[in-house]
Order: C-alpha cells, then sequence, then structure tokens
C-alpha cells in the first residue's frame, strides 16, 4: 500500500513538474526570439549635445586647495602600473571648472563656497527631511556613536567576479588619515564591512548586520548586485547612505547622499561622446546588472539622438570568461566600433578577444581607467591593444592624469600609506568613495558639539552646500527631497597606455 | 528561434568549439591518468591547475620572471601537491571505499581555493602567464583567427594525451600502471611497488594539472573557482572517454567544446551550452555506465557500504538531551540580538537542508552534490509567486515543496542506475544546469528574478506574526523539530529498515521483495522535499531570493558539512546548520576573516575523514552510549555491533558480497 501511495504521489510530482519544464522551454524559447540582435529603440530624455567633435578641449584642474580635514600633501607618490603617467597635467588651455565649453552643454557653478555652511545661494537649505531617520532608531539610543568612536558600515563586493575591496580601503584610509590627526571634533571614524559577494541576497543580509550593529550611515559603498535593492531597503530603515556606484535607487530618496553622477546620466554622457567622436556602426555591450536598464536606455537614446544606430546590443555577465563569440557577431553585423558599460574586468577579457581577433576599431567605455585593469588591457597584444586610443568619460578627475593636483595627490598617497597593496587598483569608482568618505566627514564637522546621531547627520549633510572636495567633482550641494547633485563629466582619451583628459567638465541635466 | 539564428557564424563558433575542447582536454588529462591508476576521481584537480597556476603568476608577474620559469614552478609546485596528497591522505585510505576518498579531494579543493583566495586575492584581477602570443592565424575557411595560445593548448592536450596513451601502453612502467589499475592486490604480488606508483600518477597527473592550469588561465576567468569549475565541466569528457581512454576522453572534449558552443549562434543565453552539456552527462552515464558495464563492476565492489541498524540508546537519557537541547534552543535565543536570532533562525533552515542528506545520503547511501539545487525549486517558488505575484506564503510554499519533490524525483530517475561516483558526477551536473541555465539571468526570469532578487516580507501563522527575529526563529524551530522527529521515526519504521537494506544491498533488498526503485525514487523525492521546504523558508528568513544564494558551491560546503558531522544522524543536521551559518561568524570575531571558513572545514573533512569516517555526531553519540548504557532488555542479548563507517568498511572487514 505504501508503495502504492509512493508511486502514485511521484507520478503526480513528475507531471507537475514535467509541467514546470514546459514553462521553462516556453519561455527560453519565446526570450531567444525576443533577444535576437536588434537595437533597443527605446527612448528617455537625453540631453543634447550637439557640438562636433575634436573641437579645443579643456581640462578642469582647480588651482583651489582641499577642503580636505588634512591638508598635508606629501610628495613623490606616482602610480607603479604600466598606465601612469609622471605627474603631469594635460596639456592645453586651462580654465575652471564649470567654464561653459560647448553650445547646448550645461554647466554647474564653480563658485567655490566654505564648505558645509548654508549660503544664500538660493540652493534649498531646509533641514526637514520627508523620511526621519529618528523614527527606525532606538529611543535616546545613538546608533554607531559609542565611547568616542563613530561607526558606519559598508557593503562591498568582496569575493566573487567583482572585486569592490579597493573601495572599502579608500574610505578606511581616509577615515585612517582623519583618525591620525585627531579625528573629527574628538571622535574617531571606524568602518564595518560586509561582503555582499556579488549577490542580491547577500547584500541584503549584509544590510540586516549593519542595520542590527547600528552603524550610523553608510558611506562609500559598492555592490554592484545588491546597491539596487539595498538602497531602498536601507534608506527606508533610517539608515543614511553616503557615495555608491550612481545606481538609480541612490537618487529616490531623501536619505540618500550620493557622490557621483547616475549612470543613467553616465548613459548619457557616454552616447552623447559618442556623437562627439564620431563612433559608427558600433556594436554594444551591457554588463547584465539589475540597474542596468535605464542606463541602457539612456546610452542607446543619447546616441540616438546623435544620429547613431548600433549595429548589435549584447548583454553579458561579470562572469563571461570569453569575448571572441561576441566579436565575432559584432564584426559578422558589420559592427565598425565598440561601446561598451562592463566592469574593469570584463573589459580586459574583451579587449583580450579583440586582440585574438586582430580587430581594431574605436572604442569607447564607461570607468575604463583603472591602473591594474589597463595593465590586463595591455597585456600580450603588444602594439595593437584595444585600450590604446580608446576613449571614456569620467565623472571625478582622471586620477592618473592629475597626480599633481593636490587633492588626488592626497587621495593616492593615503591610500598608498595605509593599503600599499590597493594603490594599483584605484580607479573612478574607488574615487567616488574617497569624495564620500569626505563628504561624511566634513558633515560629521558641521555637526560641531551637538550630539552625533542620525538625525543631526542628515541634517547636517542637507546643509551642505557648494562643498569643494579640491576640485576632484565640482561642488557639491544637498539639501531637503531626493538629491541628485552631480551631472558632470569629463572626456578621457587613451593615448599609448596613458590616460588623458581631453575636456573640460561637460554636464547633463 | 532557428530561423532568427546566424548561421553565417557556424564556421567561427566551429573554431570557438574546438578551441574550447582543447582546454576541456587538457583540464581532463591529468584527471584521467589518476583516476585510472588508482581509481579515485580526483574532485580537487581543478584547485591543483589553479593554484599551481597562481604559482606561475607569483613567479612570473609578480616577481618578474620569464614566463617558462613561472610554468616549471607550476609544475613543480602542482606535483608536489599531488604528491602531498597522495602520500598523506589517499595512501592512508586504503581498502576504504572511493566516496571517501573522493570526499578526501573535496577537502583539498576547499583547501587549495581558500588558500589560493587568502594569498592572491578571491577576485578575477590577475593577469595569466602568457607562454605563447595570443596572435595567432586566420583558420583557413573562416575568418576567426586562433590565437597562439589557444593553438598551443589544443597541440599540448592532444601530445599529453597520446603521450600518456603510449607511455600506459609501451613502457614497462605503464604497463605497471595499468596492473595497479586493474588490481592492486595482484600487481602487488608480482612484485609492483603499488604505492610508488600510485604517488607516480598523483604526480604526473597533478604536475599535468599544472600545465593545463598554466595554458588556460588566459581564456577564463583567472581566480580560485573557475578553473576549478573548469575542471568539473572536463568530467564529461572524461565520461566520455569512460574515466580511462585518454583518446577519447581529447575526443570528447572536442565534442563537448562544441555542443557547448553552437546554442549560442541562436542564443544570447550563454547558460544554453551548458543546458547541452547536461544533456549529455545524462546520455553518456545511461549509455556507457549502464548496469552490467565493467568499469561500474570494478567501483561497485570498492564502494560496497553497509548501513547498520540504529543502536539503541539509554531512552530516558536521550529524551532528557533532547529536551534539555529543545529548551536551550528556545531560552538562548531570547538573550541574543535580533541578528543573531535571524542567524539561528538561518541555521535551523540549512539544517533542514543538512537533514535532507541525512535521507539520502544516511539511509540510502545515495549522494548528492545538489541539495541546494532542490533548495532553489523551493525558495524561487516562493519568492516567484509571493514577490512577484502576490501570492499568500503558504500555499506557495506548499507549491515550492511538491515542485522540489518532483525535480528530486526527476533526478533520481537516472540516479536509480548509477551509485557512488557516477551518482556524484551527476548531482553535480544538475547542480550545474540549475547554477549556469535554469536560475542564470536571461532564462527564466519569471522564476529565478533574472539579475535582481525576489523581496517578500515574512507571513503570520496562526494569526501570530513571524515578522519579529525570535518570533520567527521559534517558527523554523517548530519546523526543523517536526522534520527531524519525522526523519527519525523514518529512520526507525519498517520503511526505514527496507531504505537501509536498499543501501546494504540492492539486489538482496529486491530479492526480499523491496520495490527498490519506488523507494530510491521516494527517497530522493522525501530529500528533496526536505531541501525545498529550508529553501522555501529561506525566502522570507532573509526577505530576499536570489540565485547567487544557491549555487554549486553552496551544495559542496552543505555535502561537506553533512560529513564531517555525520550524515547518520539526525542530530547532525542541527549541529550541521549551527556550524555553517556560525562558523563564519564566530571568525569576524578573530583576527581571521570568514574567508578562512571552507579552509577550516576543508581541513576537518579531510583529517576527519580520515579518523572518524563515521562524523562527529556520531562518534559523539557512539562515546555518550557508552557513557550512558541502555538497560539490556534480555540479559543475554549480545552488545549490539559498533556503528561502521558511513563511507565504506575496511576491505578487509567487509562481508564478501558484490553488486552487480
Amino acid at each position: 500500500m505504501r508503495e502504492r501511495v509512493a508511486i502514485v504521489f511521484m507520478t503526480l510530482n513528475v507531471v507537475a513538474t514535467l509541467g514546470l519544464g514546459a514553462a521553462i522551454a516556453y519561455e527560453f524559447g519565446h526570450l531567444g526570439r525576443a533577444t535576437a540582435s536588434a537595437p533597443a529603440t527605446a527612448s528617455v530624455e537625453g540631453q543634447a549635445y550637439t557640438s562636433s567633435p575634436g573641437s579645443s578641449s579643456v581640462t578642469g584642474t582647480p588651482s583651489s586647495g582641499s577642503a580636505s580635514p588634512a591638508q598635508a600633501v606629501s610628495s613623490g607618490a606616482t602610480l607603479g602600473g604600466p598606465t601612469a603617467s609622471s605627474a603631469n597635467t594635460s596639456s592645453g588651455t586651462k580654465t575652471r571648472p564649470g567654464t561653459k565649453t560647448r553650445p547646448g552643454t550645461k554647466t554647474r557653478p564653480g563658485t567655490k563656497t566654505s564648505s558645509g555652511k548654508p549660503t544664500s545661494s538660493g540652493a534649498p537649505t531646509s533641514t526637514g527631511t520627508t523620511a526621519s531617520p529618528a523614527t527606525t532608531t532606538t529611543q535616546g539610543a545613538q546608533p554607531g556613536v559609542s565611547g568616542g568612536v563613530i561607526t558606519v558600515g559598508g557593503i562591498y563586493d568582496e569575493t566573487g567576479p567583482v572585486d569592490a575591496t579597493v573601495e572599502r580601503d579608500t574610505v578606511r584610509s581616509y577615515f585612517n588619515l582623519v583618525n591620525a590627526q585627531g579625528g573629527v571634533n574628538g571622535h574617531k571614524l571606524q568602518l564595518i564591512d560586509c561582503d555582499s559577494k556579488y549577490d542580491p541576497s547577500s547584500a541584503h543580509q549584509c544590510a540586516q548586520k549593519l542595520i542590527s550593529e547600528g552603524v550610523l550611515a553608510i558611506v562609500g559603498w559598492l555592490s554592484l548586485s545588491g546597491e539596487q535593492s539595498e538602497a531602498k531597503f536601507l534608506t527606508d530603515q533610517g539608515v543614511p547612505i553616503i557615495g555608491g556606484l550612481g545606481v538609480p535607487a541612490e537618487y529616490a530618496s531623501p536619505l540618500s547622499y550620493p557622490t557621483t553622477p547616475s549612470l543613467v546620466t553616465a548613459g548619457t554622457a557616454l552616447g552623447t561622446h559618442a556623437g562627439q567622436m564620431g563612433l559608427k556602426k558600433p556594436g554594444v555591450i551591457f554588463l547584465n546588472a539589475n540597474f542596468i536598464q535605464p542606463v541602457k536606455d539612456s546610452l542607446l537614446a543619447a546616441m540616438k539622438k546623435q544620429g547613431i544606430t548600433p549595429v548589435d546590443v549584447e548583454q553579458v555577465d561579470a562572469t563571461k570568461a570569453d569575448y571572441t563569440d561576441i566579436v565575432l557577431k559584432f564584426q559578422a553585423n558589420g559592427a565598425q566600433s565598440v561601446a561598451a558599460f562592463v566592469d574593469p574586468f570584463s573589459y580586459a577579457r574583451l579587449f583580450q578577444a579583440m586582440a585574438r581577433q586582430n580587430w581594431h576599431p574605436p572604442v569607447l567605455g564607461g570607468g575604463l581607467d583603472k591602473a591594474s585593469a589597463n595593465a590586463q588591457y595591455a597585456s600580450g597584444c603588444g602594439s595593437s591593444c584595444a585600450v590604446f586610443g580608446a576613449d571614456s568619460a569620467t565623472p571625478v578627475l582622471e586620477y592618473l592624469d592629475h597626480q599633481s593636483t593636490p587633492a588626488i595627490a592626497q587621495y593616492l598617497n593615503t591610500v598608498h600609506t595605509y593599503y600599499p597593496g590597493q594603490y594599483g587598483q584605484l580607479d573612478a569608482y574607488s574615487t567616488y568613495q574617497w569624495v564620500a568618505a569626505q563628504v561624511f566627514v566634513q558633515a560629521i564637522k558641521d555637526i560641531g558639539n551637538a550630539p552625533v546621531n542620525r538625525q543631526s547627520l542628515v541634517s547636517a549633510l542637507n546643509n551642505l552646500h557648494n562643498y569643494d572636495n579640491g576640485g576632484i567633482t565640482p561642488p557639491i550641494s544637498y539639501g531637503a527631497g531626493n538629491h541628485d547633485p552631480l551631472h558632470c563629466f569629463q572626456w578621457i582619451h587613451n593615448s599609448n597606455g596613458q590616460w588623458k583628459t581631453t575636456s573640460g567638465w561637460n554636464c547633463f541635466g | 528561434m532557428l530561423a532568427s539564428a546566424n548561421w553565417g557564424l557556424l564556421p567561427g563558433y566551429t573554431v570557438i568549439g574546438i578551441t574550447l575542447g582543447g582546454i576541456y582536454a587538457l583540464a581532463a588529462i591529468g584527471l584521467v591518468l589518476i583516476y585510472r591508476v588508482s581509481g579515485v576521481l580526483n574532485f580537487a584537480q581543478g584547485a591543483v591547475s589553479m593554484f599551481s597556476a597562481f604559482i606561475a603568476y607569483q613567479v612570473s608577474i609578480v616577481m618578474g620572471y620569464p614566463a617558462v620559469v613561472g610554468l616549471l614552478a607550476a609544475i613543480v609546485a602542482g606535483g608536489a601537491i599531488g604528491y602531498v596528497i597522495e602520500r598523506f591522505t589517499i595512501r592512508p585510505l586504503a581498502g576504504r571505499s572511493a566516496l571517501n576518498k573522493v570526499v578526501v579531494t573535496i577537502g583539498w579543493l576547499l583547501v587549495l581555493q581558500t588558500a589560493a583566495g587568502l594569498i592572491w586575492g578571491q577576485t578575477a584581477y590577475h593577469r595569466p602567464v602568457l607562454l605563447v602570443s595570443i596572435h595567432g592565424f586566420t583558420f583557413p575557411g573562416t575568418s576567426v583567427v586562433v590565437g597562439w595560445d589557444e593553438f598551443t593548448t589544443i597541440v599540448v592536450a592532444l601530445g599529453l594525451a597520446f603521450g600518456t596513451a603510449a607511455v600506459l601502453r609501451w613502457t614497462t612502467f605503464g604497463t605497471s600502471m595499468r596492473a595497479v589499475a586493474d588490481d592492486p592486490v595482484a600487481a602487488q604480488l608480482w612484485g609492483i611497488n603499488v604505492n610508488r606508483v600510485m604517488a607516480v600518477s598523483w604526480v604526473a597527473g597533478s604536475a599535468m594539472g599544472a600545465i593545463a592550469g598554466v595554458l588556460i588561465t588566459p581564456r577564463i576567468n583567472f581566480d580560485p573557482i573557475s578553473l576549478t569549475l573548469v575542471v568539473i565541466d572536463a568530467f564529461t569528457a572524461a565520461l566520455i572517454g569512460r574515466l580511462t581512454s585518454l583518446p577519447w576522453t581529447v575526443v570528447g572534449a572536442m565534442f563537448l567544446g562544441l555542443a557547448e558552443t553552437y546554442p549560442r549562434i541562436f542564443s544570447s543565453n550563454a547558460g544554453a551550452g551548458h543546458a547541452v552539456t547536461f544533456a549529455l552527462v545524462l546520455l553518456t552515464l545511461a549509455i556507457l555506465f549502464r548496469p552490467g558495464a565493467r568499469l561500474r563492476q570494478r567501483i561497485s565492489v570498492a564502494a560496497r557500504e553497509y548501513a547498520p541498524v540504529p543502536a539503541a540508546d539509554n531512552v530516558p537519557v536521550r529524551r532528557a538531551v533532547v529536551g534539555i537541547s529543545v529548551g536551550i534552543g528556545i531560552v538562548v535565543p531570547l538573550l541574543l540580538s535580533s541578528y543573531y536570532q535571524s542567524l539561528a533562525a538561518y541555521s535551523l533552515i540549512v539544517g533542514l537542508i543538512v537533514l535532507s542528506l541525512v535521507v539520502l545520503t544516511g539511509l540510502v547511501g545515495q549522494i548528492s552534490f545538489c541539495q541546494y539545487s532542490f533548495a532553489a525549486i523551493g525558495a524561487f517558488t516562493v519568492g516567484s509567486l509571493v514577490g512577484g505575484h502576490g501570492w499568500s506564503f503558504w500555499p506557495a510554499l506548499i507549491l515550492g515543496v511538491v515542485f522540489s519533490i518532483g525535480v528530486g524525483v526527476l533526478v533520481g530517475i537516472p540516479a536509480l542506475r548509477l551509485s557512488g561516483l557516477f551518482l556524484a558526477i551527476l548531482t553535480i551536473a544538475v547542480a550545474l544546469f540549475f547554477d549556469k541555465f535554469l536560475l542564470a539571468p536571461g532564462t527564466w526570469d519569471s522564476f529565478s528574478g533574472g539579475v535582481s532578487s525576489w523581496t517578500l516580507g515574512r507571513p503570520s501563522f496562526l494569526g501570530i506574526s513571524l515578522a519579529g527575529a525570535y518570533a520567527f526563529y521559534l517558527f523554523t524551530l517548530g519546523v526543523f523539530l517536526v522534520a527531524v522527529l519525522a526523519v527519525w521515526n523514518l529512520s526507525r519504521s519498517k520503511t526505514g529498515r527496507m531504505l537501509r537494506a536498499i543501501r546494504n544491498s540492492e539486489i538482496a533488498a529486491a530479492t526480499s521483495g523491496v520495490n527498490v526503485t519506488a523507494w530510491k525514487l521516494t527517497a530522493f523525492g522525501v530529500s528533496a522535499g526536505l531541501a525545498g521546504l529550508a529553501g522555501g523558508l529561506l525566502a522570507p528568513a532573509i526577505g530576499s531570493v536570489s540565485a547567487g544564494a544557491f549555487g554549486f558551491q553552496q551544495s559542496l560546503a552543505v555535502a561537506a558539512i553533512a560529513i564531517v558531522v555525520g550524515v547518520r544522524s539526525v542530530g547532525a543536521a542541527a549541529v550541521g546548520g549551527i556550524f555553517l551559518i556560525f562558523g563564519p561568524e564566530l571568525l569576524t570575531h578573530t583576527p581571521l576573516s570568514t574567508l578562512w571558513f571552507p579552509l577550516i572545514v576543508g581541513s576537518i573533512l579531510i583529517v576527519q575523514v580520515i579518523l572518524t569516517p563515521q562524523g562527529v555526531v556520531p562518534d559523539w553519540q557512539e562515546r555518550f552510549r557508552r557513557r550512558f548504557p541502555p538497560a539490556p532488555r534480555f540479559p543475554d542479548t549480545p552488545e549490539p555491533a559498533p556503528a561502521e563507517p558511513l563511507l565504506g568498511l575496511a576491505a578487509a572487514e567487509a562481508p564478501t558480497m558484490v553488486k552487480v
């Protein structure tokens, strides 16, 4: 009898599960038809940028000093990677950031004001927020502040295909620097990190852990597959976030304080720059990530405005090992250039496949300027590496090209001092988090002798106006409501392995 | 789908497939050599290759020596690691089942993988050692350029395969190797130094793995994990060569490379190729390793396993221990923070997955490395229905468990023909099929969530909200206790005796009237159902469901933990869950990081299989029984026989019963 029951039960199960299999087959087949390489035509509001490529470019190299707590900048450090330039700024006419350089380009005010102090420039200075961080904290307790130590948290992809340990150590470096100089208003700073493993669920567990550990805020995080969902979760729980990668969710909460333009804006910038470069018939590659769709839409829409139609659009996982198949597809579809928005290591494999196939079209990509990755890009390809001649856009000063700029020199020297092993891993993304740490410290300074808690932190951040981080980015201002403080990019070009800045700040939105 | 394919890509993709086949061939050759001589399927082969490749990286990229010096260093390191594995961890297991040795190699896999991660970093930001230029020549008839490094990979694979085959066939030492492979005892009687031959095969196989590692890394992600997985893919090629024929392994590798590449002509989904690989594994296992095949007989003889009838307990003492443990389980978490209460709930949920292995491995003797895939069915059914379609949690959970049972039975059907190593390979193929295809973004996003995760809250139970950490913990504790009680009852019931009878001897069980097919499938179904239940509970426990939490690595880890704690005891489930969840957490409060955890688990696994193969908890229970012996029902009843090792007996002790 038992056997009969078991057999009947299992048969029913098998039938049900075969039904599931049919659903998979249907979806997979449906997907196969849907993902035929048709260029996307989705449109979003891209920013017109109609100037011709090759016009006189300017480099924004601010002469002002850093507004960070540490003014002392040691000298002598240059990057040891093969693409590190000697401490030169790029040649050409230098202008202040924010100079209107091209018709149609919106610029940001470059006026320097005292950091963190409310001004009468018309920017909102209200300290009110729509989500009160105090509502979710224990009454009377001050999360993240204990015994003269301020504890903040960070979620990073520390294992897996993406390495964000450099972002973690960049924040720690800055905190070490501040602590070595006596801390902020008598407080020492501490960062608790958690490994999100390039996995959304792990990122969520990290967020839960950091909340339970009572961190004051999240500062300078980078979790590629976790930020989009956890930015909302953390801010819903009343935890302020400063910095991040720039995923859309970070621009949708009054408790999130980005220190970089949105990736959506980055898509627009790259698409616009593609027009300036005269990119023709590009094959486009995106990282397969949960925030990528609006970025993809903005890039393709901006390209469309420039009259560029991609011949193929591919989405790749960060773990994709060999890009030869994609290179062959691009070649078969008649691609004459490549535009990409992937992580640094994926670029390395893409470039290697291009070198292997002896295919050297113009390349435009976001986030290409990583010293260690550049060594990989130029590995084994002799003088015909795909990265040579590539173009990119960066929302922070190109650190490889501005090593003598005091703010960049301080950044490089500090990381070199505290985490020498990470020095070669620095890139634009770590620079974002350096700025995030600076913004956080400035906010704590602005709190003064008042109690440090989430509410006072949020208040200080909302009052931050035209914060000047030494020109690493244009001045940063927050206020009440959601924040989207930065919209500007500089164009950079790789000349035989050396990244050179070729423009001033080009602003969008 | 086929109509939209660009068939003009066919020649180019053929070349890509062949070069990919070259990689698999190179990865599989050392594996086959070691298996052929020593009978051990070396799961650590990829890890040895990876570690050796990192040695080359250290010498050539970090220290700046020429690439050839790096290669030589890698070969020396690979050979040395192979010798250490064989001499100190495989040789002491002489006479134990093949599965025991496989478990040791899994321990080495974890140790080497973690050690490499700790030394050189976990991520893929490593420059490979380029022995040969990546520039190459245009393959005739196509526009595809074959890099010299790819060409070298294929040539070296062919050279090693045919060279090794020639050595085995035409040299005296090769003859000795074949003699040892056929019958070590007879070979010893003929004066062959069996230990030396075994050691040489491990050293040579590992050195070949080192060469493979250095040559392959420019084509894959150079990190501690990717090469390990490439070698697991190479199992398929080795299977086509029946794990013994090197030339056929190369042919199988080429076939596999093409089978994985062609689907990408008409599908952007990178996992499509892996679906074909999975089908290939099933087909190969079904055709080549059918019952009665010569090789399978040999393995079965080596892998006899006998499950004892559970020994009698001192019932009052047992009840007291269980009662105190449950009391501690209820009270202690009250003193913890909500985060640790959540961890306690996770540990019980993972304990359910360990419990699922108690049913499958402990009772029926069927090994499985895909328990997290079954858990994924439960988790994603709950995640997609609750998070995506607004279902209530409870019907979604029930459906998730039912689907898990169904998938378990489906996996069980091909497993009916297999046991031991080949069942292990099948379950690995299932796990990788889930990882790389079913749950990969782009295949079935309305189920897996694609690159996003499903988010959901915690439900209410009988009107009581489980949103609080302690409430949810108590709920999971209740579920866990019910499941443990059910499995404990099962193990002591008539059904349990039938399952153990199947484990001891399928023939004998069938002769006694046991429907072996139905009960094996039932065991798979129950085991998968328990894992699916765990997955379904994991979804609201974390509040987020994504594919990364249900990968092959997790299945490997939970199997390793289950073996460490002792898969024959239901008590091991709780210990295993606690160890797996609180172990890494404990490390965060020490100078070590969580990254050390797999290394610790791997080390314990190796030592434990050598010293106490029955597992930690049964060992405790045995000591406990001796300390508190049961009152004899009948004064003349002899003492129960001591428990035998989980994964096999010493050959000398084993009854002379042979599976056919």
